[in-house]
């Protein structure tokens, strides 16, 4: 069983986790067209390289970032959603 | 040698003597029968030894043609030991331990071992060739059913008992710095370089004693092996850093070095951080005629034979030998007053004049001469004779790659020990992505492109003398040590291994075949050859075609001889052939070890047993059991109970909720509602959230009401539904669905994580125990326990409040535990769902049941509180909703804020409720009568476009039940757009036959609400 | 699954009908000496003359009514502080107060506390539990109700949780004072390592409705140990 290195529980089985979707912002609620939506909610990249995705911790409830090569699927490096760019933390939908 | 069994008071006496039989402890014998014949050994005997030991040497049948088969590795490698023990089949008889009073009986045998019935398949050999069962037996049409019952009665593997009774076993974690698997040479030096350092080691080994070859092996650069091993020995067993687990198997390799390891009864799950796997490796066999007749073994099998176990394997003997490991063996044999007839060198022939070239062996042949052994060079056997044991070989000389000459030398003997070279266990480490090359040098695979964390030693690592080994284990500790922070003071270099000992062609077909590449699935060299003529060229075809590799032993003779024969075959290197994929597990692995102690979570609500004690049906709602209803105790319902097409089960569950949901309608019920899912949202930002969570507006949610709370998925699908309570401005307590409420928590601190709203939210779903209870009488209940104002003025209908319920206690005064109390209308009754905390929960069960006793209230289950939401044409998620249901199809647009910027899924939701609906959720409604003829629509069954049996589908029904309030099968279903309106003809497929419902308005019962709101 | 279903625990316990607080497991231990907690409920004081033999080796405790508390919030810390509570160092550690109340750390800003098994949890009892009494961003949890307390005791502790979970849980690694929420026997814990009494302990939150459960699996991993079940006098 692969290991997760949580950045607040420390190493455990991948099993304690739900993964949630690679880090994206959201597209403008207001204007984006349609199209970029559907894109948006239905297609995942599918290249090679580094992931940056949503991690959760179900017994501690704790939601984090995982960087992950994509091809040898090692976890490069976990870390607390704080230290994301403010830009790419909050969607564009805040405005609300 | 034949097989005629010495009498048990020889058998002992037959042994050698000591120091051979290193596992023997002479002063206790153990006795059990063979075929029903008694057998005596030692103690530290296997199964399989103590055979020896009374003569017997054929052990089982073989799976395809059953013929004879003895032992070939001594050391659990092989297929042709497995036996049958009582209920067990599939024992490997050289490592089960001998013991008391066991049964053992042969495989694979029609009839008793000795007279197999089936023994005669082996002369139909031509008649079956490669893909046989592919081929023969698809034409015509049915005829499998009647072959497939034939063939598995001829093949298969042992019987199992199907009366066993269950045994103990289970699993647990165990964690250490550095596992090393396999105890030889280099495993033992490994884990001691490491442990020395510092960490914690663990040493796993397969047998019951370490030492791996230096057990059994004879070593050209070691003149006392046993002198090597027991210092090995004494060092790790006495080093307060290093765990020793013998008879320990490490079945896989998993990522991040996650090792499942069978010992005894129970399965380690082995966490290390560093992993050495000095594995070792697998001698290999010589490919000729008649190589699986019991008597020809493994070199390493005759000297594990005479070391281990004091058996002497043979009278007189030939050794086939494509290395110098064989000389070492003749002369074991010779020592042990074994006559050896021949020593047969494939090497050193005319095409081969260089390999017996080296130092070493010129001194092995030296040796050799010296004992007396006639040597032959460039020579092998060509066929092997005997019936159930070998009584002659026949040796010719090799003329070029697999060709020998027309003629050759035929030689009694009672014994043959092959020795082609090895083959490294690579399985577990192709399992951890390792790659395997061919050095066409060496004639050798070595394993490459290894996990960071993972290294080998030893002669898996390609080092075939016991200097080199021992370099490399330590190499392979100071890497380990180095990842893990620790590296040593001077670091020893890489070492390089320059012994051959692997001969490049050890295969020799026979016209007539029986030269056997893999012994467990009866596979010759032809069959490998013609698999990959037909087409079959890719060595994963070639395994799949073939079966070859696919038995017990999974290629550990097998890969070697086929990849060297497909790649000739098909024009290609070795190791563009490869192997086969190996995959877990590596040994035959016992289901108990799987199946032991598994962990099956249950919830339970704090009112569950009362619901047992009531009698409840108990139904799974996710991980909890809830009570469906309470089975009636008077007689069954008339009308549907003289139907003979309902069963009796299905009568009472009729009877039950039908009485159930009339006496909610008329009196009053209590249904437990505490597997609902329950969020509490505290801080300024509360409502904020719920506005963006949730469908509905919830920014000017009145203090003390409920709203309806919808929450739709990325995709606008309608994925959960509850109530939220505004308690105070920055105060919601909101309700999920049982199985929903984890993703729904989720979901909110995920976009919390990234909205950084000024809110708390906390999962209270296992702190609050609930009861709906409802009815028209249920506020004459809950007045006389509480001191709320409960008049339809003072806590209306959608209204929700927080207060104390009394709890009447003998002879005291009454006390109070706290509450939260909501007037919901899900079964369109007067009624409040009560909350309070868990510990509660029982005694409000209680308190209410004796309060409601004056009023008659009965418990209700959850099957009637679905057959009442139905009356009232509430949906539930994921029964009438689908992962395409959409706000608009359910009719839920109502619940759906237009007035706010943002909720989760809005976009997606206004992109498809602007498209053409193509269905609707609708009511329906049919005559009761449909009941008892068996023609009541069941959830599922499919909603059509007309009348006619074939015509398309339109939609599906999701909730039917007969209501006797209605008086009328209701229904909920989605049907087309054209057929969605109130009148329209709604025909719907009931197994097979179709039955037409009318669309109705919903709600079925009180349109006006008035029930709910009084 | 058949366990959904048992009715094999007694049905109805005698002393269950004079306390309107109880836990999700009370019948599992229907005839030991009980005794009140300051939640004024009871938890099982003594289940036989066995009970320090197998606390030692391997024993079993239900405290589910005996106090505890927490809070969550930038401000809980103020809260602590006012009530002279230690405030462990990170998240995941654990401290003691001199009155041996345990204070968990879970997270940079939630904080457990677990009654002291000498006074019977009457500092934690005294403690807020509403929202009004507590500071602003400081927010109660219910962890009394929404978390069930096992407690495991004895020389085998970690040998036990290898049975059980998959985070190492060696002294060695996981002294007195480290937490663990992870997920034992498939469902979700929270592990504290304490030392009471001189008992190296293991305390064990879990979902309520799961304790009955868990239970049944803590009992199962101690059989191979000489455990089994024991009162709360182990602790004092």
């Amino acid at each position: 069983m692969k290991i997760m290195p949580c950045p607040l529980n420390g190493p455990r089985n991948i099993s304690e986790f739900v993964y949630g979707g690679e880090v994206t912002p959201l597209p403008s609620v207001e204007s984006a067209p349609d199209k970029a939506w559907a894109e948006h909610t239905f297609y995942a990249y599918n290249g090679t390289g580094v992931a940056r995705e949503w991690w959760y911790h179900t017994p501690s409830g704790y939601w984090f970032v995982a960087e992950r090569h994509r091809v040898s699927d090692e976890i490069l490096r976990t870390y607390d959603p704080s230290e994301l760019p403010s830009d790419e933390s909050t969607p564009d939908g805040e405005t609300c | 040698m034949n097989s005629v069994a010495s009498t048990p008071s020889t058998a002992l006496s037959q042994r050698l003597a000591a120091p051979m039989g290193l596992l023997l402890d002479r002063s206790e014998t153990v006795q059990f029968r063979f075929e029903g014949q008694p057998v005596i050994g030692y103690k530290g005997d296997t199964i399989g030894s103590a055979l020896l030991g009374n003569n017997y040497w054929m052990w089982s049948r073989s799976f395809k043609y059953h013929r004879a088969r003895g032992p070939l590795t001594m050391s659990a490698h092989d297929a042709n030991s497995l036996v049958q023990i009582q209920g067990e089949p599939n024992v490997l008889a050289d490592k089960m331990a001998a013991a008391n009073d066991l049964q053992v009986t042969g495989q694979n045998v029609n009839g008793t071992l000795a007279k197999d019935k089936d023994a005669i398949l082996g002369h139909f050999g031509r008649f079956m060739p490669v893909g046989f069962y592919y081929r023969a037996f698809y034409k015509p049409k049915g005829v499998w059913d009647w072959w497939e019952k034939q063939i598995r009665e001829k093949a298969g593997l042992g019987i199992a008992d199907l009366k066993f009774t269950p045994e103990y076993y289970d699993k647990a974690y165990r964690f250490y710095d550095v596992v090393v698997v396999g105890s030889g040479p280099a495993g033992m030096t490994a884990a001691l370089t490491a442990a020395d350092a510092g960490v914690e080691v663990l040493l796993l080994e397969e047998h019951s004693v370490l030492g791996g070859s230096l057990t059994y092996a004879d070593f050209s650069d070691l003149d006392d092996p046993e002198a090597l091993r027991q210092q090995l020995i004494s060092k790790v067993t006495q080093h307060d850093k290093i765990t020793v687990m013998t008879d320990s198997v490490c079945n896989a390799w998993f990522v991040d070095n996650w090792l499942p390891v069978l010992h005894g009864k129970r399965l380690y799950k082995i966490r290390a951080k560093e992993c050495i796997m000095a594995t070792g490796s697998y001698e290999q066999h010589v490919v000729f005629r008649g190589n699986d007749l019991p008597g020809v073994v493994m070199c390493s099998a005759a000297m594990r034979m005479m070391k281990l176990y004091a058996i002497k394997p043979g009278q007189s003997a030939v050794v086939v030998t494509g290395n110098d490991d064989g000389y070492l063996t003749a002369l074991a044999l010779v020592a042990q007053g074994v006559e050896v007839k021949a020593l047969v060198d494939m090497r050193g022939g005319v095409d081969d004049p260089t390999g017996t070239d080296s130092v070493e062996t010129k001194n092995l042949i030296f040796r050799a001469q010296q004992a007396g052994i006639a040597l032959r060079f460039g020579q092998t056997l060509y066929e092997a004779f005997g019936k159930e044991h070998v009584e002659a070989v026949e040796i010719r000389a090799i003329r070029g790659r697999g060709k020998v000459a027309d003629n050759g030398d035929l030689l009694r003997c009672d014994l043959v020990c092959m020795s082609s070279g090895y083959m490294p266990a690579y399985q577990l480490l192709c399992q951890a992505g390792g790659q395997l090359s061919y050095d066409e040098e060496r004639a050798e695979f070595a394993i490459r492109h290894l996990p960071e964390h993972l290294h080998i030693a030893g002669s898996v690592n390609g080092k075939h003398s016991i200097g080199a080994v021992i370099k490399d284990a330590e190499y392979a500790a100071a890497t380990a040590l180095a990842l893990l922070g620790q590296p040593l003071a001077t670091a020893p270099e890489a070492v390089e291994c320059s012994r051959k000992v692997n001969y490049d062609w050890p295969i020799f077909p026979h016209p007539k075949g029986k030269d056997f590449v893999d012994y467990d699935e009866d596979l010759q060299s032809k069959d490998i050859v013609n698999a990959t003529r037909m087409g079959y060229r890719d060595v994963q075809l070639v395994k799949r075609f073939s079966t070859v590799g696919m038995g017990p032993s999974q290629g550990r003779h097998s890969a070697l001889p086929t990849a060297r024969l497909v790649a000739q075959s098909t024009n290609r290197s070795i190791t563009e052939t490869g192997v086969t994929t190996a995959r877990p597990p590596l040994t035959p692995e016992k289901l108990a070890y799987l199946a032991g102690r598994g962990f099956d979570p249950y919830r339970q609500t704090a009112m569950h047993h009362r619901h047992l004690e009531l009698g409840a049906k108990m139904i799974p709602a996710g991980a909890w059991a809830r009570p469906a209803f309470y089975p009636p105790q008077g007689s069954l319902l008339s009308g549907s109970a003289a139907s003979p097409l309902i069963p009796r089960s299905r009568k009472i569950r009729n009877t039950a909720i039908e009485a159930e949901a009339l006496h909610v309608r008329n009196h009053v019920g209590l249904i437990d509602v505490s597997t609902l899912g329950g969020i509490e949202l505290r801080g300024p930002d509360a409502a904020e959230l719920m506005n963006r969570i949730y469908t509905f507006g919830f920014l000017k949610q009145p203090v003390g009401k409920t709203r309806y709370a919808v929450l739709t998925s990325d995709q606008g699908v309608v994925v959960d539904d509850g109530v939220a309570c505004r308690f105070a401005d920055d105060c919601f307590y909101v309700t999920a669905t049982t199985t929903g409420v984890d993703a729904v928590y989720r979901l909110m601190t995920f976009w919390n994580t990234q909205w950084r709203l000024d809110v708390d939210i906390t999962n209270v779903t296992s702190a609050f125990a609930a009861v709906n209870l409802a009815g028209p009488d249920s506020r004459k209940v809950l007045e006389q326990l509480t001191d709320l104002d409960l008049s339809k003025e003072g806590f209306p209908y959608l209204a929700c409040r927080e207060g104390e319920i009394r709890i009447p206690v003998d002879g005291k005064a009454d006390q109070t535990i706290p509450a939260r109390l909501l007037r919901v209308g899900f079964v369109g009754e007067l009624g409040y769902e009560i909350h309070v905390p868990s510990r509660y929960g029982e005694v409000l069960w209680d308190v209410l049941m004796q309060a409601g006793a004056a009023f008659d209230i009965k418990p209700f289950g959850v099957e009637t509180q679905r057959l009442l939401r139905l009356e009232k044409g509430h949906i539930i998620i994921s029964q009438d909703t689908d992962g395409m249901s959409h706000p608009g199809e359910l009719g839920l647009d109502w619940a759906v804020s237009k007035n706010k910027p943002y909720f989760n899924g809005c976009r997606a939701v206004d992109i498809v409720m602007k498209r053409p609906q193509s269905r609707k959720l609708v009511g329906f409604k049919l005559p009761a009568n449909l009941v008892a003829a068996g023609k009541k629509p069941e959830e599922g069954h499919l909603v059509l476009a007309t009348s006619a049996t074939e015509a398309d589908i339109t939609g599906n029904v999701t909730s039917c039940e007969y209501s006797p309030t209605v008086g009328a099968i209701i229904g909920m279903a989605y049907a087309g757009v054209h057929q969605s309106e109130v009148g329209a003809r709604l025909p719907i497929r009931v197994n097979g036959e179709i039955v037409t419902a009318e669309v109705v308005a919903l709600p079925f019962y009180d349109a006006e609400q008035a029930r709910q709101d009084m | 699954m058949s366990e959904l279903y048992q009715t094999d625990i007694s049905a109805h316990v005698e002393w269950a009908d004079a306390e309107l607080a109880r836990s999700g497991c009370y019948r599992r231990s229907a005839g030991a000496r009980r005794v009140e907690t300051a939640a004024g409920a009871s938890v099982i004081a003594q289940v036989d003359n066995g009970d320090v033999q197998r606390a030692a080796k391997a024993g079993v405790l239900e405290l589910s009514m005996l106090p505890r508390t927490g809070y969550r919030g930038t401000t809980t810390t103020d809260l602590l502080a006012a009530n002279k509570l230690p405030i462990p160092a990170r998240p995941n550690t654990a401290a003691s107060s001199a009155n041996g109340e345990c204070v968990l750390r879970l997270s940079q800003k939630e904080y457990w506390l677990l009654a002291s098994p000498a006074d019977l949890g009457a500092a934690v009892m005294a403690l807020p539990t509403t929202g009004a009494e507590t500071p602003d961003h400081c927010y109660p949890l219910f962890c009394m109700d929404s978390h069930a307390w096992l407690m495991l005791t004895g020389e085998h502790l970690s040998n036990i949780m290898s049975k059980l979970s998959g985070v190492d849980m060696r002294e060695s690694v996981f002294p007195v004072g480290s937490i663990a929420q992870t997920s034992i026997a498939r469902i979700n814990a929270i592990m504290v390592r304490q030392q009471i009494n001189g008992l190296p302990v293991m305390s064990i939150l879990c979902d309520t409705a799961s304790s009955d459960y868990l239970w049944t699996a803590l009992m199962d991993a101690v059989q191979e140990f000489e455990g089994g079940a024991v009162g709360l006098d182990v602790l004092r």
